[in-house]
């Protein structure tokens, strides 16, 4: 207990990798980083002492979609998936995404036949987006759904808005059309 | 895809490899690290989104930087929990609201290992740390563990565990002036 622990500057840097610091603090050593040797080491240290702590920590298994997001994001080729030996050519493996995806859709407009109609609008090696049209019952096109690949979102928008924004109508589809 | 592969060559060279654009490589190092880094993020953002979010942040970071892994001077599953623990820590402190009305009893949560790692696969590093952990006073041990694992600021872990701001500071610079000494001895 000799060292008086408010006269130890090079304790911030043990402070950072703890992450006990402010937001503005932070940033001031990430900047000091960013120019500093000595520095860089002094956090570099730090980790090599406190990060085997993360050893208590119980691993969790990711969704599978995290992996599909991280190579979406990174417009990576198909074939580098979780499971490198099944290997299998790109778009078919954007069909399946897509076709599991269509059925979350479905559950949402369950009073419809899902069509689809896939319009791949760009050839590999990255296929931006995967668009189709949703039936209803009457077999008219009710829905219009885009999923984009790059941020794995689908966007599903009604062929005819009116239909589905009548006061009280809510979600619910006007099956006569 | 928890199978951890705990060899460090292995890993390293995997991590090596993503450097240079091996995406296969990059997909195993997904497949024995994915897990455990999400289990780290889960225990600091406690909010799954948030995790999921963050994890996909430490990849993609990982493909852009791998290139700066340097085998010599690090160990790849510790740049790879360093790199997740300060993407979280980032996440934490953008977050609005902060949990100051969720309270940490240091008497008693935080002195648990809530997973007992096998400490021959955690490693020796693990057994050094946790040697030199024990040897602090409980106060200061307990809170920087819990620093650790919640990634909160001075003053949110004062407000969580209900002690002066002062004091728990003091706590956890002793403490880690004294982890030093000990893990430098």
């Amino acid at each position: 207990m000799s060292t008086a622990p408010d006269d130890d500057p090079a304790l911030r840097y043990a402070e950072y990798v703890l992450g006990v610091l402010d937001a503005d603090v932070r940033a001031d050593v990430e900047r000091e980083l960013a120019s500093s040797e000595a520095a860089t080491t002094a956090v570099e240290l730090w980790v090599r002492r406190l990060s085997p702590l993360a050893a208590e920590i119980a691993p969790r298994e990711p969704p599978p979609h995290v992996w599909l997001r991280i190579r979406s994001a990174l417009q990576l080729d198909a074939s580098a998936r979780e499971q490198p030996r099944s290997r299998r050519p790109p778009f078919p493996e954007n069909l399946r995404f897509w076709q599991r995806l269509s059925l979350a859709t479905s559950a949402l407009a369950a009073a419809c036949i899902v069509a689809l109609l896939l319009v791949a609008r760009h050839p590999a090696p990255a296929v931006p987006y995967l668009a189709s049209t949703l039936a209803q019952t009457d077999g008219r096109i009710g829905w219009t759904a885009t999923m984009d690949i790059s941020t794995a979102r689908l966007i599903v928008v009604p062929a005819a808005p009116e239909l589905h924004y009548r006061p009280r109508a809510g979600a619910v589809v006007d099956r006569q059309g | 895809m928890t199978a951890l592969i705990d060899d460090r060559d292995a890993l390293s060279g995997l991590l090596t490899r993503t450097g240079r654009r091996d995406q296969g490589a990059f997909a195993e190092l997904y497949q024995h690290t994915g897990g455990r880094l999400f289990g780290v993020c889960l225990r600091m953002l406690r909010d799954p989104v948030d995790a999921e979010e963050v994890l996909q942040e430490v990849f993609t970071t990982v493909w852009r930087r791998a290139d700066g892994f340097d085998p010599a001077r690090a160990n790849a599953l510790t740049w790879l929990v360093a790199l997740t623990r300060n993407k979280a820590i980032d996440r934490l402190r953008r977050r609005r609201e902060v949990l100051l009305d969720d309270p940490i009893d240091l008497d008693r949560m935080m002195d648990e290992r809530p997973t007992p790692p096998d400490d021959a696969e955690a490693g020796q590093e693990y057994v050094r740390l946790q040697k030199c952990l024990e040897a602090l006073e409980p106060n200061q041990r307990r809170s920087v563990r819990a620093a650790f694992f919640t990634g909160a600021t001075y003053k949110e872990l004062a407000a969580r565990c209900q002690v002066p701001l002062g004091t728990l500071k003091s706590w956890i610079r002793r403490g880690l002036i004294q982890l030093r000494e000990c893990l430098e001895s």
